[in-house]
């Protein structure tokens, strides 16, 4: 706090009140995001200096940190991240909720391989407060938790003032473990030092008061900060590779060791990486030339602008490869270009001069598929699968452009990761879905493009994902408070992804990518929630998206139309006496049989066979949300219709010269929501009334498929026995 | 009947040994009857399903990729009757052992030894059919301890050794390349008496298991390097004909009619060439015995019969000479 006089501390306080909300709320949203000055209502601002201490695997650091208070509250307390205590022992919130695994990796498995972080001096404007700080437990967690530390103020922040606060800390960082670690001289520090928390003023994110949001590391949680400046010198011996967020502008050697310092605005995050052995590539985006071609023209067309508004800015990418990886260079580098495109010219062009990309060691990829604000690891990259045949396996395009889409969906759109991860996790996830679809084709998850064209497309997955689990909870849930970890990744990921192919094929690409591009152009910097997305949306799109909202995203509604019954029957031939034009006639069978006047029977017209096929469509879910219907006859006759708004089933009796061949509803797959497929269709009949389908060939090729790779598996047997 | 002993190599043995075309239709039937029992329990449910709806439209028009949301639907919907039919191949395949047990009797007696008949073949095999399972219940433990023990403790050693090796060193990949290749060995090696100690039966009709287990070792004795030769020839073209009938299986998109008639003789090509490839192994094994079985047996101290069984009554035999 401030030693000036009070009076000259709330002029103070009530002037960078109007600077802040100048800059919040009139600079132009172009400018916001082109400017090289920071755009960002500038909440915090680190200075730290930190050496590695790379054989006990320690951090020394000095940290300043200028907290404003962006809200209209006097503050009396600080609120902390230590995360690193997340992996102090075996007792932490994180350890117990994750039962000592994650990302492959388990803690603890020797002594020396637990991580913690020590607050050794905290000073306010001078005044000690380590001592009076204390460990406590948001969110009602396990007492042992020291993951956030409460800092009581001698003073309060005022409303929109600011507090200066020297942090002297020390580290030890633990074996690659959730992100972050050692293993041997590889190092990947995330999440590393005293990070403070957001104090959310009342109105934002829907809160009724102002407070802290600050909860502890769950297993399942990730991150959430304020954005601002960071200012970071870290001291390494000289045989590290240093790589880090922002732009490294100085770099000094003495006595053995060097001294690299990183700066970047408009960032809520900084993580580094050193390693002595990585080879170190620096490429850069050219929007002249690494655009693919059409792209441009693509987005310009979906999002109704003209291509000279969709101009992108040039960046400096640094590649830091494991030796044993250098087969996979080249993928890192296009992959890395193509995202930089797709990102920028669908949602705004990336706005920071660097990305650094990092490869981790196959020993440590607990910390790669990771990202930080202009820093993300990478991974798949193993020398196995960077060989024929598994080069066609697309795992480290698809990490890295999963990662560096994170840095629009919590880089720049600072959604709360710890409540609502899917604003960042399952946007992400989608983006990348189509960013992949635009890059490699439609079928390019996982197993791509083997010999033959065995795939899986990225809708496929999602869906299977989605079906594979227990639906027990909805999209939006806080992280740790899904039923388990399975309902956490359905939930964060693919239900995301299908929501919005849901909601794009109902709202049309165009207006889609409208709304996404405006959703993020306008939260970008700032901290959004569920509602703001579909405010966004709503808005734009012009509907009102309550439905999609109450029972995709908060709700667990279900949609599963289906096609009930199907039959096609000769129509029964008209039998008995009737009066026609000619005169009175009786029909037997249809025929003519007698005459009531002196007409004959040549007179009478001939009848044709009629048809009456009856088709029951029903929606099994508790979604009402409509879906097409298509009806296919033998003659070729094809008959398209959609259920009407709101209802449950639907029976459709159509009179016609041909038998109905097959029906189908939603045939061309525009419900990303539906449940299930198999029941989306009926043949009906078999032989002429299956016309054109294929159902019996491929009874017989897959009955005869699976009795000749169980012949093959006695053969193994033989072989082995 | 008339049995002659031809002159041979072993590899050349195994090959000729493929003139038993009835072998060889033997074996590929009771592999087909095998497969299709385990195909039972799906092809109810293909009927069903794929001339039903149009999942089976899906499937054959995208292969070989199944048009995944539709595979994914159904195997969640049909997860008991696959899971039957897993279960259905794995009893089916632990059955085809036992009928292989069964099959080895027969074959160690009468191949590369000229024409002969079902009835020729299936005496012996029903006559040393339990010393054959004997001779599995010995393997099999072997196996687990030898092998299974090789590279629990080379991966745990592993472990240990490289725990700070950067992952691309040199001496990791030697390391699991060394792994692989001794294990793979030692199975050959384990496999070689196994299959030996069957044979025995070949040359002492009365020679129990663990007898057979000691004459196959002494057989092998100074010449397992040719042995396991052998073994890997026969080994690796077995499994080169799976893996490329079985890729060649999957990867044929198979739409129409004809292209469905042609995957089916595929799938038969493969299977009766794996077949053949079992014969001709057998071929080889008993060729290369043939010049080492008696000095193998006197050193036993077992009972000396003649290189060929005692004649049944009405038979005669020649010998002729190299």
């Amino acid at each position: 706090m401030s030693r000036t006089p009070a009076l000259k501390r709330w002029l103070l306080a009530g002037l960078g009140a109007a600077v802040l909300g100048a800059r919040l709320y009139a600079a132009p949203l172009a400018a916001r995001l082109y400017a090289a000055t920071p755009v960002s209502p500038p909440v915090i601002d680190y200075t730290i200096a930190v050496s590695l201490n790379p054989a006990d695997k320690t951090l020394d650091g000095q940290e300043t940190l200028i907290w404003r208070n962006p809200s209209g509250d006097a503050v009396p307390e600080l609120r902390f991240h230590l995360y690193l205590n997340a992996f102090k022992n075996s007792r932490t919130t994180f350890q117990r909720e994750s039962g000592g695994v994650s990302r492959g990796d388990e803690a603890g498995t020797k002594p020396g391989d637990w991580g913690w972080i020590d607050v050794s001096s905290l000073q306010a404007d001078g005044v000690e407060l380590s001592k009076k700080s204390r460990f406590v437990q948001p969110d009602g967690n396990d007492s042992d938790d020291q993951t956030v530390l409460a800092v009581p103020l001698p003073t309060p922040v005022p409303p929109h003032g600011s507090v200066t606060l020297r942090i002297a800390f020390h580290a030890k960082l633990p074996k690659v473990f959730a992100r972050t670690g050692f293993v041997r001289d590889f190092f990947l520090v995330g999440q590393w030092f005293p990070k403070i928390g957001v104090y959310e003023p009342a109105g934002m994110r829907e809160r009724k008061t102002g407070g802290w949001n600050c909860h502890a590391f769950h297993a399942l949680s990730e991150f959430y900060a304020d954005f601002g400046r960071f200012d970071v010198a870290i001291t390494v011996p000289d045989r590290f590779v240093v790589g880090a967020t922002g732009k490294r502008i100085s770099e000094t050697k003495s006595a053995g060791k060097t001294t690299y310092r990183y700066v970047q605005d408009d960032v809520h995050d900084f993580a580094w990486t050193a390693d002595p052995r990585y080879l170190v590539t620096e490429f850069a985006f050219d929007p002249a030339r690494d655009v693919p071609q059409g792209w441009t023209a693509r987005a310009s067309r979906e999002l109704g602008m003209p291509e000279a508004e969709l101009a992108l800015k040039p960046v400096a990418v640094r590649l830091l490869l494991q030796p044993g990886h250098a087969r996979a260079r080249d993928r890192y580098v296009s992959s890395t270009r193509e995202s930089i495109a797709f990102f920028g010219l669908w949602f705004g062009a990336y706005p920071y001069e660097t990305l650094t990309v990092v490869d981790p060691p196959d020993d440590g990829e607990g910390a790669g598929g990771m990202e930080y604000p202009t820093f993300i690891t990478g991974g798949e990259a193993d020398s196995s699968l960077t060989r024929w045949p598994f080069d066609r396996v697309l795992g480290i395009e698809i990490v890295t452009v999963h990662e560096f889409g994170h840095q629009y969906w919590y880089g720049m759109v600072g959604s709360n990761e710890f409540e609502e991860p899917w604003l960042d996790e399952g946007i992400n996830d989608d983006s990348e879905r189509r960013a992949m679809a635009l890059a490699y084709g439609p079928r390019q998850r996982d197993v791509a493009a083997f010999p033959g064209g065995v795939g899986f497309d990225g809708m496929a997955f999602r869906h299977g994902w989605y079906r594979a689990t227990p639906n027990l909870d909805p999209i939006h849930r806080c992280a740790w408070c899904f039923a388990s970890t399975g309902t956490w990744g359905v939930n964060s990921y693919p239900k995301v992804g299908l929501f919005l192919a849901q909601l794009q094929n109902d709202l049309g690409v165009e207006t889609f990518a409208r709304a996404q591009r405006a959703y993020f152009q306008e939260w970008s910097f700032r901290h959004p929630s569920t509602s703001d997305f579909f405010r966004v949306f709503e808005r734009v799109s012009g509907r009102d998206l309550s439905t999609y909202r109450r029972n995709l995203v908060e709700g667990t509604a279900k949609l599963d139309w289906r096609v009930i019954s199907a039959r096609t029957r000769r129509e029964r031939p008209e039998e008995g006496v009737f009066d026609r034009p000619s005169g009175r006639v009786t029909l037997e069978d249809g025929e003519v049989v007698g005459f009531g006047s002196s007409k004959t029977k040549a007179d009478e017209p001939e009848r044709k066979k009629t048809y009456r096929s009856d088709v029951l469509v029903g929606n099994a879910g508790d979604w009402d949300h409509g879906a097409p219907v298509r009806l296919v006859f033998e003659d070729g006759r094809v008959i398209d219709r959609v259920t009407p708004a709101g209802a449950k089933w639907v029976r459709y009796r159509i009179r016609y010269g041909s038998r109905l061949a097959w029906a189908a509803v939603d045939p061309d797959r525009k419900n990303a929501w539906d449940w299930n497929r198999v029941n989306d269709s009926k043949v009906v009949g078999t032989g002429k009334g299956a016309a054109r389908t294929l159902g019996a060939r491929a009874a017989a090729k897959y009955t005869s498929l699976a009795a000749f790779f169980s012949g093959v598996w006695t053969q193994i047997l033989w072989a082995l026995a | 009947m008339t049995m002659t002993i031809e002159p041979r190599g072993s590899v050349a043995s195994g090959f000729r040994a493929l003139r038993h075309g009835k072998l060889i239709l033997l074996l590929l039937l009771t592999t087909l009857a095998l497969g299709w029992i385990a195909a039972m329990p799906l092809a109810a449910v293909f009927q069903t399903d794929f001339t039903g709806t149009l999942v089976g439209d899906h499937f054959v028009r995208n292969a070989p990729s199944l048009a995944p949301t539709d595979f994914v639907d159904f195997y969640e919907k049909k997860a008991d009757a696959i899971h039957g039919a897993r279960r259905t191949a794995s009893a089916a395949g632990v059955l085809g052992v036992l009928i292989q047990v069964f099959f080895a009797g027969g074959i160690v007696v009468v191949l590369g030894r000229g024409p002969f008949s079902f009835g020729d073949f299936f005496e012996p095999a029903r006559r040393n059919l339990w010393h054959n399972v004997k001779c599995l219940l010995l393997f099999l433990p072997a196996l687990a301890v030898f092998v299974g023990g090789w590279f629990g403790g080379a991966l745990a050693a592993s472990h240990k050794l490289f725990e700070d090796a950067p992952p691309e060193a040199a001496s990791r990949s030697v390391a699991w390349w060394a792994t692989l290749l001794i294990g793979l060995l030692l199975f050959g090696a384990l496999s070689l008496v196994y299959d030996f100690a069957r044979a025995a039966r070949r040359y002492a009709p009365a020679i129990g298991a663990f007898r057979a287990v000691r004459f196959a070792w002494r057989v092998l004795g100074g010449a397992w390097l040719r042995a396991l030769a052998l073994f890997g020839f026969w080994f690796v073209l077995g499994a080169l004909v799976v893996g490329l009938g079985v890729g060649a299986v999957w990867l044929l998109p198979a739409v129409s009619p004809p292209a469905i008639a042609l995957l089916v003789v595929l799938q038969l090509a493969a299977l009766a060439l794996r077949s053949a490839v079992r014969v001709g192994a057998w071929g080889s094994y008993l060729a290369f015995l043939d010049s080492r079985a008696g000095s193998a047996l006197a050193a036993l101290d077992a009972r000396r019969t003649v290189a060929i069984p005692a004649p049944e009554p009405g038979l005669t035999f020649s010998r002729s000479t190299p």
